[in-house]
Parts: C-alpha cells; structure tokens; sequence
C-alpha cells in the first residue's frame, strides 16, 4: 500500500520569517519617524523657551532702576556740593547705565528691543546723553562738577521717558509670550495629530500583515484539507493517515517505548448493496455515517481514515493489554454491526474488520503493518464477513505462504508451467460440439498439476499479476485455437476472465474490459468467448454494459459464468451485451434431489428463454444429470459426463471420435 | 603702581617656588602666597579689584586684574548673547582660582556668591564649576575690558562650544561688573 510522502514545511517558515521582518520594518520605521518627528518639536520648543523674553523684560526694567540710581547720585553730589566720593558714585552709575545700555541695544535683548517699535526716539535720545554726557564724566572733577545741573536735567527727561519704554516692553513681550503660548499648542496639536496619524498607519501596515498572513494560512489549511482529507466523510485520507502511521511508529521508537497500538482494517461488507438499492446519494452518506462512528468511537486515542471506496482503517492508541478482549473492539464490532438510519430508511451495516497489535519490540514499517491488518482482515472476509479477525502468528504464516505462491507463480508464467486444458461443450439433442472452454492447470513440479482453485484466490490479490495471467491465457488459447483451426476443426473457445479486482477502482475494471481486443486482435474473429463471473460484475451496470458493448463490437464474445450464485439481478440480462448464461454448477449437481435447485435452473431457463440467450449448464456428471436437464428443456451440457478436461492433443483425438458433431460449414454463432 | 609692581615681582618668586616644590613645601608656599595676598589692603586704589570672602575663615583677599594675571589664563573665542560680534576673551578659570585660594572643591553645598556693582548678585554652586569654565574674562581682543561694555571683571562661559552653556540658567549666572565673591563652604 503505497503511503505518500511527507510534503515540506520549507513554504510554511518562509511565509513566517518574511511576516516578522515586515512587521519589525514597520514597527522600526514607526519609531525611527516618531523620533525625527519628536526630535524636530523638542528643538522648536528649545528654540521658543531660548527667547529671553523675560531677560527683555528685567533689562528693561534694569535700565528704569539704572536711570533712576544716576539721577539719585547726581541730585546727591548737588546737595552735598560735589564730593570727591559723589562724583565717584556718579561715574560708577554713569558707566553702569552705559554698560546697561549697551545690552539694550545690542545681542539677544537689543533684537528684542528693537521690535518694540514706539520706542526708537527714547534710545536716540539715550545715546545722545551718553554721547555727551561721557567726555564729562571722563573730565576731571571741576569739569564734572559744573555741568551736574545739566547733566540732571537730562537724566530727569530720560526718566520721564523710561517708564513708557518699560511698559512698551512688557507690553509687547506679554503679546509675544501669548503669541508663543498659541504657537506651542498649535505645534502640540500638530504632534498629537501626527502621533495619531503615524499611530494609524502602523496599525493599518500591521493589521494587513496579519490579515494577510491568516488568509495564507488559510489558504494553506483548504490545501491541506483538499490533499490530506477525504471528501465524502471528512476523514483523514491514505496519505495522512499514512503519515500520522509513520509517526506514531518514530513516537514509539522513541519516547512511548512500551506503548502498543491497534491498526485495525475494515472493509464494509455490503457497500455495493447499498449503493445498488439506495443510489450514491445514500451510499455516500452511509459512508458518513460510518466514518463519524468511527471518529467518536476513538476520539482522541487515535485517527480513522478512509483509504478507498468501502475501506478504512483505524488507528487505536493507549492499548494496555495484547489481548483481544478488549472493550474498545467489542466497541468497534457493536458500531460496525448497528444498522445506520438515513432518511428514515434502516440499512443494515456489516463489516469485515482486522486487527493488528504492534507491540514496541516489533520492528516493522507502517507499509508491513497495513499488510498484516489487512491480511486480517480478508480472514474476517474469508470466514464468513461481519466478524473481527486479528493478526496473529498463523495469519503471517499465510501471508507469508500468499507472497512466495505469488512469487512463485510469477516465476511459473515465465519458465512456462502452466498449461490449458479444454472442456468440451456439447448440444445433446442436436449431437453437436459447440466449443471447449479453456481451463488453467498450474504443472507444478513438485505438487503436480494443480486446479486454479488452489492458486487463483491468491494470485487475484495482484493485479497486475492477474493481468499477466490473463494475457497468458487469452495468448495460449488463441494460439491453440488457431491450431485447431488449422487441422480443420474450427471451435468456439471459452476463457475465464476476471475484469474486476474488487480492490481497484471501476474505471481499472472498464479500461481492462476494452483492452484485451485491442491487446489481442485475433479475438476479433469472434472465436474467443469471454467467461466472466456474474461475482465480478460491476456496480455501475450502464458503464459496463457500454464497455462490454465496445469489446464486442471488436469481436469479443461474452458468457455470465455462475449464473443464479451472485445478485442475478434481471437487470444484468437486460444491460450487458450477453451471449451465453452458465447454470452454476451447484445447481446442477444437487437437482436431482434438491427441488429448489430444479425451480431455480427452470427459472433461469424460462428466464434466458425470455431474452433469447442460450443457455449451458456446467457440471453435468451423470446420464442422470443429463436425463434431468434434458426434460427440463437445456439441451447444452459441459461436464464429467460429456468429457472431462483433457490437454490439447486429447482433445484433438476426442474431437476426431466425434467427428460427425463438428460441422464445419457451420461457423461459430455471432 | 610701585605696591602692584612689587606685589608681582613677590607672586612671580612666590610661584617660582611652588612650581618647583614638593607637595609639602608647595602647601607651605600657598600659605606664604596667601597670606601675601591677605596682607596688601589697598581699598582706595584705582586698579578694579573683586573682594573675595572665605566665609570659613573670615579671611578677605583682593584680586585685581595684575593679581590674576600671574594665575594661568585661558581664552574663550566666542559670541554672546549680549553682543553682536565674536571676541577673544581672556582671563583666569573659577576653577583655578578656587584652587589657588585651596577651597575644597568637593565640598557639600559649597558655594560662591557673586555680587556686582549694579547690585546683581547670583550663587554659582561648587557642582556647577568644571575644570574648564567658567572663567573671570578681564581681556577682551588683549585690551581690558571697560566698565561700559560688562567690565572690568565678567564670569563667562564658552557659549557658542556647547548647548550646555547656551541655558537660561548659564546665561543668569554671566554676571558682570563683579565687586565681590563670598565663597561659603
């Protein structure tokens, strides 16, 4: 069983890595703007608080209080007659006044200043009294002394002007300061807004991201969903199922080392019944019922799966005794054997299921697993459906036994120990041959000549093998039948086929169907008559009838073998191209004392009568047998009684014996 | 002039001495200076002079610009605030004079209060004086610096060399026309 193979992770870690830088870029990108941003305010706020407004101001007042301190002294040195230390208290404050001026009217301040426009006349006439006023004080004291009545008189008019220059200033800068006190809260508001905007497309950047990512995620889960679940039942498929295989079996190995699990293999009996009388509407629901049982039977201790049509396996952890008789699989058989309600129609639920235990000293590859459950679960099959079969020791004998028999039996096509006998099939009442049906002999060397019987059921469980043998078989017995033709005895021959292998899908089973005309053209003649068992008939009746109904227009002949063993469903004879029903043999053989069996070959008389299709009855080992058949009104007979199955060259002597039933005008019917 | 005279040619030897002292003989040498220093009461002299008071010892000192002139001068090139051109400024560092008066520099709270002939007074914390400014500028371009334009004595910064001396704060503590230093500690 093939389990596919583990998809990378690589797609996933990328998509995470590429996430994370974006979201870091963005959130730098954010922080670095804020930062410029920040740094830009903070050096216009620097720049609004370095303004010495209020220097302005103090100087201003400064130079008041200067004003008034000369014109104290000087009004001193005139009471007290020009002391040599008053006129030293007026040179002092002169120079103070000058220096203060010089402040006034120069740097920062004097900018300042000098944007209080109403005042430009004050400073004209303060430089003017400093001007003259300085070679005065610079005199020697007598020079001083004489012009201090001037000099005050001055300093009396600047100080009738200063108080106006000090209000104009406070004035001005108490506006300037409002001016600012605005400025600052526009640029605050600005800062707030753009906070707020920056803040805004950084949520918008991240949110997209992350948006965008879920939807990848998404995305990435409907992928996984589409590629590791199946459609009709929700459940895990082959592949993930094979994967979670994988790693519970890695687990083991290493830190559940004494755990053991149940792989357990379940193939619904009754599937194609269901789907037959109910529709595929219905069939894929029953499907979903029976996955959602399994789902809650397990739960958490492990995972269903659906492999293919009618299969599943289950996974069951945590089994704590190697036993059978554990509640969890009478569990499973109780939900596998309670009829499902769908539309309130009951339909029963049957089940064929196998279990394997792997015990954590096994060592064994979930592959060799899924074969061992398997393998179980066709014993559950074999003996009888509807039970519960474990794996166990006898089991791998015959696992074992069926993988060397195919080897073997592949070896034996190749080295040519197979061989065909032929069975000849007769009209009693118009003593007429009608032509042989090709039988498998395995000459094996050291078992002797073996029926299909004690091979086929093996080999059938390779398809490609059974393809092989196929083609052996339809080769050889065209071959043969050319040679027969060649010594001048022109027969229909019969070759089982099997076109189904109940474990592949329809469309393998129609594309085989088609195939062997075109694969072997000589069939055309119409001399091959394909034998197909009624078991192997296909659900879908309308794509098989058109299939055969290619095969045949290519030349191919058909024949129902086992007819009134399977369904013998009405509808069989009324959608394939038919041109023969086989009585099963098992009818044949108990008739004569079996009433039932007598109704159903009289049955199936009237019932091929109706489509006028003729009829052989196979088995036929007695006069007896043939007494009885005949009086039922089937006349064509293949049994012990006619002629057993003989090798080519017997035949050849058996046809010579019966040389008057060949006609050789007579061509095979079309 | 002849008391200035011979006060230099007294600092210079005094100098002399303690540049080639050992530390002991150069504290002995500090005290001779200071007490040099303490002894020269010239108030009515013409030459500008800033008072300096140790509130510790009670002890006053005079310093004139001849006076500083014999401790290392540094020079700032600088704008100011208060006007409009880039100067040469020239004259002792804080620092330096603290150090030549041998005031504990590291000393809790010590401080230093300036006072100026318009009666502006500032403190100027120990913490807030570092081994480059500020200095007391008495040169202006290698002339000294009148009473008209901030003269004789000004504390100055190196404004335009760091946006730390570009403050409000640095800027009210530009004092100029200092008469007095109380340094209390």
């Amino acid at each position: 069983l093939p389990l596919l193979n583990q998809s990378p992770h690589a797609y996933k870690t990328l998509l995470r890595i590429t996430g994370s830088v974006a979201i870091a870029v963005t959130i730098a990108g954010g922080l670095i703007l804020m930062l410029v941003f920040a740094k830009s305010v903070d050096h216009k706020f620097q720049e609004l608080r370095s303004t010495g407004q209020d220097n302005t101001v103090w100087t201003a007042n400064q130079l008041e209080v200067d004003i008034l301190r000369l014109q104290s002294v000087i009004l001193s040195a005139l009471a007290e007659n020009s002391t040599e230390a008053s006129l030293e208290q007026i040179r002092l404050r002169f120079d103070i006044l000058y220096s203060r001026v010089g402040i006034v009217t120069r740097g920062v301040v004097g900018r300042d200043v000098a944007w209080v426009n109403t005042q430009q006349k004050f400073l004209e006439d303060l430089n003017i009294f400093l001007a003259r006023s300085t070679p005065l004080i610079d005199a020697t004291d007598p020079v001083l002394a004489a012009s201090l009545t001037e000099m005050a008189q001055d300093v009396a008019q600047l100080h009738s002007q200063v108080r106006s220059f000090t209000m104009d200033v406070l004035h001005f800068f108490n506006e300037e300061a409002d001016h600012q006190r605005d400025e600052i809260a526009l640029v605050q508001s600005r800062l707030f807004l753009s906070v707020m905007l920056v803040s805004a497309i950084m949520l918008i950047l991240i949110a997209s991201l992350i948006w965008q990512m879920r939807r990848q995620r998404t995305a990435q889960a409907q992928l996984e969903q589409v590629a590791h679940f199946d459609d009709v039942t929700g459940l895990p498929n082959r592949t993930l199922f094979g994967r979670q295989l994988r790693a519970q079996l890695k687990d083991l190995s290493g830190r559940r080392k004494t755990e053991i699990f149940a792989l357990v293999y379940i193939d619904l009996d009754n599937f194609k019944e269901v789907n037959d009388r109910f529709g595929h509407a219905t069939g894929d629901q029953y499907l979903k019922k029976i996955g959602d049982r399994l789902k809650a039977l397990v739960g958490m201790r492990g995972m269903p799966a659906r492999l293919s049509g009618d299969e599943f396996v289950l996974l069951i952890r945590d089994i704590t005794r190697p036993d059978k008789d554990q509640p969890i699989f009478k569990d499973l058989r109780h939900s596998l054997s309670t009829p499902v309600t769908i539309a309130s129609v009951q339909i029963p639920v049957s089940a064929s299921i196998g279990v394997t235990l792997h015990h954590p000293r096994d060592d064994i590859d979930a592959d060799q697993l899924l074969r061992q459950a398997d393998a179980a679960m066709y014993s559950a099959k074999r003996a009888g459906k509807n039970c519960i079969t474990f794996f166990d020791s006898a089991l791998e004998r015959t696992l074992q036994a069926q993988s060397e028999l195919i080897a073997r039996f592949n070896q034996a096509i190749d080295t040519d120990e197979l061989v065909l006998h032929y069975q000849p099939k007769v009209d009693i009442l118009a003593q007429r041959v009608l032509g042989v049906e090709a039988l498998l002999r395995w000459n094996h060397p050291e078992k002797g000549l073996l029926p299909p019987s004690q091979f086929l059921d093996i080999i059938s469980l390779d398809a490609a093998l059974l393809d092989k043998l196929t083609d052996w078989v339809l080769t050889r017995a065209i071959a043969q039948t050319a040679q027969l033709e060649i010594t001048g005895l022109p027969l229909q021959v019969s070759v089982n086929v099997t076109i189904s292998n109940h474990r592949e899908a329809h469309s393998c089973a129609l594309e085989r169907l088609t195939s062997w005309p075109v694969r072997h053209p000589e069939i055309t003649t119409g001399r091959i008559l394909l034998e197909i068992l009624e078991s192997n008939v296909i659900t879908d009746l309308e794509m098989m009838g058109s299939a055969m109904q290619t095969a045949r227009q290519a030349g191919a002949r058909f024949s129902l073998d086992d007819f009134g063993t399977g369904y013998s469903s009405l509808s069989y004879l009324k959608s394939l191209p038919l041109d023969e029903i086989k009585i099963d043999k098992s009818f044949v053989l108990d008739m004569l004392e079996v009433e039932d069996s007598r109704r159903i070959i009289m049955a199936i008389l009237r019932l091929a009568e109706a489509f006028d299709l003729p009829v052989i009855a196979e088995g036929v080992e007695t006069e007896a047998h043939a007494e009885m058949l005949l009086s039922l009104g089937c006349t064509r007979m293949q049994g012990f009684f006619v002629a057993r199955p003989m090798p080519l060259s017997a035949l050849i002597v058996w046809l010579a014996a019966k040389q008057s039933w060949i006609s050789p005008a007579e061509s095979p019917k079309n | 002039v002849e008391i200035s005279r011979a006060l230099k040619t007294h600092i210079g030897s005094a100098k002399y001495a303690i540049s080639r002292a050992r530390p002991l003989e150069r504290m002995a040498a500090l005290a001779v200076l200071l007490l040099m220093l303490v002894s020269i009461k010239s108030p009515a002299i013409a030459d500008p002079t800033i008072t300096v008071t140790l509130s510790a010892t009670g002890t006053q000192v005079h310093l004139t610009r001849d006076t500083l002139q014999d401790l290392p001068m540094t020079t700032y090139t600088t704008s100011t605030v208060w006007t409009d051109t880039v100067d040469t400024y020239a004259g002792v560092l804080l620092y330096d004079v603290l150090k030549t008066l041998s005031v504990d520099m590291a000393a809790q709270n010590g401080q230093i209060v300036f006072k100026a002939a318009d009666d502006y007074q500032v403190i100027l914390r120990f913490v807030d004086i570092d081994k480059t400014a500020p200095m007391i500028a008495f040169l202006r371009n290698d002339a000294v610096i009148p009473p008209r334009t901030q003269g004789p004595f000004w504390l100055i910064w190196p404004y335009d060399l760091s946006s730390h001396y570009r403050t409000e704060t640095i800027y009210a503590h530009s004092i100029w026309h200092i008469v007095s230093m109380d340094i209390e500690f």
